[in-house]
């Protein structure tokens, strides 16, 4: 059996190296730059602040997710390819905006602000996969600097499970941590699925929330996600969320 | 994901507060039992005309109604994947009123990237190729929600499979003269999807609902969507909610799916009765099945 070696010479649990800056964006409340590799976001967070508003029983969030980089233009018959390609990817930061919603509604105690707004700017600055763990960590991290009271920290870990063989459904599927965008969407490392998931500092294996996706099934070496699968994925991503949570646990740490 | 439920006059705190009453009495507000599927119907139109493929309205008995229509054009492939076609998904809501009008458009682009990510996981884009690098077929959906109770996801996902399974291509011609052959669009697997919704009794562990309506989703405190192929692997699965949940939960909720999702294949690949008695006895192209003469 041949080992899949990654392209940036990574083992299959190692993540790509982390960075976290908070507080940089001084007329916000709180701010958080966090990156892995390559994927960098920035999460802004204001609030919360009273709103008129019809909800006066808890605290309504409002998540704004924009990308720094567009798609660039194109002309000829490229042009209309462009504008799917951006309509799609318009749709990707609508469903980032799902995600984080849901996330931020469920970690922080909304209901001691009655008629308040919660307010969360989310910036892409680069997408080199695994954008939605990012995304989640950053705005974590931003709703620490920002003093908001959350019920728990939480962590987010996305990885991808491929085929060890060539072809066939044969031998045990290995997953690999924090993919990269080539690794996610492309056959380099032979994977077939993506997952997300975002767990909680209580510890053990309960997952806050989840998102798995097959990939398309014009890729080369597709096979089903079964159950078990499932279930790897989840021991594996709360080993990982242990490092995560060392890591920003470490980065309050104040420099002797 | 969810759209809030159309509460009528009544406040949706007090609507809230009636559907808590029935699910802690392990009750639901259409009676169904809590591990009950509503059975989708599904419409086919065969017309065609003015570029249509397919056509298919999907309701339940409980009033989701959905309409999907899909078009077909020649384009160029895309620049990265020059042997693939093309897919594009559209999700429009104009009847829903709403004041917080970004949240809808947020949770239907949602709805669209969910809908074509599955697609493609079930259906090789390479069948939609016609000159490699230079033209192929670009399949444009449009799903406009008539009514939304609930489960939008599996219902929008739901529409699209029953429109574009066994499809037809029909012959025609390229801008430069040369012929394309008709051909059926197979998917390799079909898709089922379902929306379980998490309800927590306080202390006594949690409760799973299938298949939720928009009221079970504004009172749940997490859902999941779960969607299986043929052989029962999972293709998605997309969670949320407010409280964490166990690995074995999960797993729990995707193989009691797992035993019902034969039976929601057959309702949706079902061939349309009612739009057979509208085309007469005349064959639907559409259909899986062919409809026998006399």
């Amino acid at each position: 059996m041949a080992t899949i070696s990654r392209r940036d010479g990574r083992t299959a649990r190692e993540m790509r190296g982390k960075e976290l800056r908070t507080s940089d964006l001084s007329q916000f409340d709180g701010s958080a730059w966090y990156s892995q590799g390559l994927t960098a976001v920035t999460v802004a967070i204001n609030g919360p602040t009273a709103a008129r508003q019809e909800n006066y029983r808890r605290c309504t969030t409002c998540i704004h997710v924009n990308r720094a980089a567009r798609i660039p233009q194109e002309g000829g018959t490229g042009r209309l390819i462009m504008m799917e390609r951006r309509e799609r990817e318009r749709c990707e930061d609508g469903e980032l905006k799902q995600f984080l919603t849901s996330l931020v509604e469920a970690i922080v105690c909304l209901d001691r602000f009655p008629r308040c707004v919660l307010e969360a700017h989310v910036t892409v600055l680069m997408d080199d996969g695994a954008l939605f763990a990012v995304a989640s960590n950053a705005i974590m991290c931003a709703l620490l600097d920002a003093g908001v009271p959350c019920r728990s920290t939480i962590a987010a870990v996305s990885l991808i499970m491929c085929n060890p063989e060539a072809s066939g459904n044969e031998g045990e599927p290995e997953i690999f941590l924090d993919p990269t965008a080539v690794e996610e969407s492309t056959d380099e490392v032979r994977s077939y699925a993506s997952a997300t998931f975002v767990l909680t500092n209580t510890g053990g294996e309960a997952v806050l929330a989840s998102r798995v996706q097959a990939r398309p099934r014009s890729s080369a070496y597709s096979r089903p996600i079964t159950p078990k699968d499932l279930s790897r994925m989840f021991a594996l991503a709360a080993k990982a969320a242990e490092t995560l949570f060392v890591f920003f646990r470490n980065c309050s740490m104040a420099l002797e | 994901m969810s759209l809030p439920p159309a509460t009528g006059a009544v406040e949706l705190a007090s609507f809230q507060q009636h559907v808590h009453q029935f699910l802690v009495q392990n009750k639901r507000l259409d009676g169904r039992p809590l591990d009950a599927l509503r059975e989708p119907h599904i419409l086919r139109d065969s017309k065609g005309g003015d570029g249509l493929l397919a056509s298919t309205l999907y309701t339940d008995n409980t009033g989701m109604c959905l309409n999907c229509t899909v078009s077909g054009v020649f384009g160029p492939p895309p620049s990265d994947q020059p042997d693939e076609g093309r897919l594009t998904v559209d999700v429009a809501a104009p009847f829903f009123q709403s004041h917080s009008t970004d949240q809808v458009a947020a949770a239907l682009r949602e709805v669209a990237r969910f809908v074509r990510s599955t697609i493609i996981s079930c259906m090789d884009l390479t069948e939609l190729n016609i000159i490699n690098g230079e033209a192929c077929w670009v399949l444009q959906v449009e799903l406009v929600i008539l009514n939304a109770d609930g489960g939008l996801r599996a219902a929008a996902l739901h529409a699209v499979v029953a429109a574009i399974h066994n499809m037809l291509l029909p012959r025609s011609r390229l801008p430069n003269g040369d012929e394309v052959e008709s051909r059926r669009l197979r998917f390799h697997t079909i898709p089922v999807a379902v929306t379980i919704g998490v309800y927590k009794l306080g202390a006594s562990g949690v409760r799973f609902l299938m298949d939720t309506n928009a009221a079970e989703e504004s009172v749940v405190d997490g859902l999941l969507t779960v969607v299986l192929s043929d052989e029962n692997g999972i293709i998605t699965f997309v969670q949320s909610g407010s409280y964490s949940i166990s690995s074995l939960l999960l797993t729990g909720a995707v193989n009691e799916f797992a035993l019902r999702s034969a039976a929601l294949r057959a309702a949706i690949l079902k061939p349309s009765v009612a739009a057979a008695k509208i085309n007469g006895s005349k064959n639907s192209v559409t259909d899986p099945h062919p409809l026998k003469e006399g």
